[in-house]
């Protein structure tokens, strides 16, 4: 997420990794984290 | 009430909320404040859409304060409380039926409008369900010919089609509806959104864009995954991109890439009109791929 956020400081450049998500989503799937907020965009 | 009080209107497909916010209110306390008032708890497909200072239709920001969005200054702040993602598959995904009920108007409002192309067999077949949830079963002696005429039934698409009265419509209409005798409110509902979801253009959310040589050609962004389509035909992708295959998506101004993992298929880019454009792009793309993401982890999504 922190790449994510450093390499979108320029208001106008974004990117997001699809794959990269999924393999770090791996490990967040171990949390036992109930999503229950509405998916924020997360750009500038 | 503060003198600072901002009035603010959302309108949901069915239902009209006045609200009175803060300048330091954010899009999220709206936002909750909306689902709250209408009992809704599956929140992560919607969003509070409204239009901007420039005339453009963009999706409110949670994590930002609404006076700090470029919301139109009218007297009255003015939202639209809309569906923003989409199911998979309805009836695995939708539970409540405040839920079901947003979805169905939503999608038949898109149908009826022909925002999403809708066969004309099809079309018949869904108004009979539409009229199963509104009326509730048909009888000969009560629905008799004329009945409908104040209803929204077809696509004017549909109807321009065919040489055919209102009143012949009304009786095909009539036909399938019959069969749908002892069917609930919300079964008819559920029913329409299963087929209305098999419809090519449903939950897509389409971007004009131009490739690099200039041909003007359609994005399309669905909870599976991008498209591209030529100009004249948005129901069939030309290119497809699965959340799967995709290794990067990114913009830079008005240029976007999509990055494919496979090394030896070329980097699709392309341009969109304006960069604003190209955010909406990527924000939807990363919701989407949330919510995929999301339905793949057994027990992740609880009402």
């Amino acid at each position: 997420l922190f790449l994510f956020v450093a390499r979108n400081k320029r208001a106008n450049q974004g990117t997001y990794s699809p794959s990269t998500q999924e393999m770090t989503g791996a490990a967040r799937n171990q949390m036992p984290v109930i999503h229950k907020v509405p998916l924020q965009e997360r750009l500038i | 009430m503060s003198k600072k009080a901002i009035n603010v209107r959302v309108t949901t497909m069915d239902a009209e909320l006045e609200f009175a916010i803060q300048p330091s209110t954010t899009g999220k306390q709206l936002f909750d404040q909306v689902v709250k008032t209408i009992g809704l708890r599956e929140i992560w497909y919607f969003g509070l859409q409204y239009t901007d200072t420039k005339g453009y239709l963009t999706w409110l920001k949670l994590n930002k304060k609404v006076l700090q969005q470029d919301v139109k200054k009218d007297p009255t702040l003015q939202f639209k409380f809309r569906a923003k993602f989409y199911p998979e598959d309805v009836a695995e995904e939708i539970i409540q039926d405040i839920t079901l009920r947003l979805f169905y108007l939503q999608v038949k409002e898109l149908l009826l409008s022909d925002d999403i192309y809708c066969p004309p067999e099809t079309s018949v077949l869904l108004a009979s369900y539409a009229m199963q949830a509104k009326y509730g079963d048909y009888s000969p002696e009560t629905h008799k010919t004329g009945c409908l005429a104040s209803d929204r039934l077809l696509p004017q698409r549909v109807v321009g089609q065919f040489k055919m009265s209102p009143e012949e419509w009304e009786k095909r209409i009539m036909i399938w509806w019959a069969d749908h005798k002892g069917m609930n409110r919300e079964n008819a509902m559920m029913e329409y959104l299963k087929i209305a979801q098999d419809l090519d253009m449903y939950g897509v959310n389409y971007f004009e864009i131009r490739n690099k040589k200039g041909t003007e050609l359609f994005l399309g962004v669905d909870a599976l995954g991008l498209n591209i389509y030529e100009k004249n035909d948005k129901l069939t992708p030309k290119v497809g991109f699965p959340w799967s295959e995709i290794r990067n998506i990114s913009f830079n101004d008005k240029k976007f890439v999509i990055k494919p993992i496979d090394k030896k298929s070329n980097d699709f880019v392309f341009y969109a009109p304006r960069l604003r454009i190209n955010k909406r792009i990527l924000a939807l793309c990363m919701g989407n791929h949330e919510l995929y993401m999301r339905r793949r982890k057994p027990d992740s999504i609880e009402v």
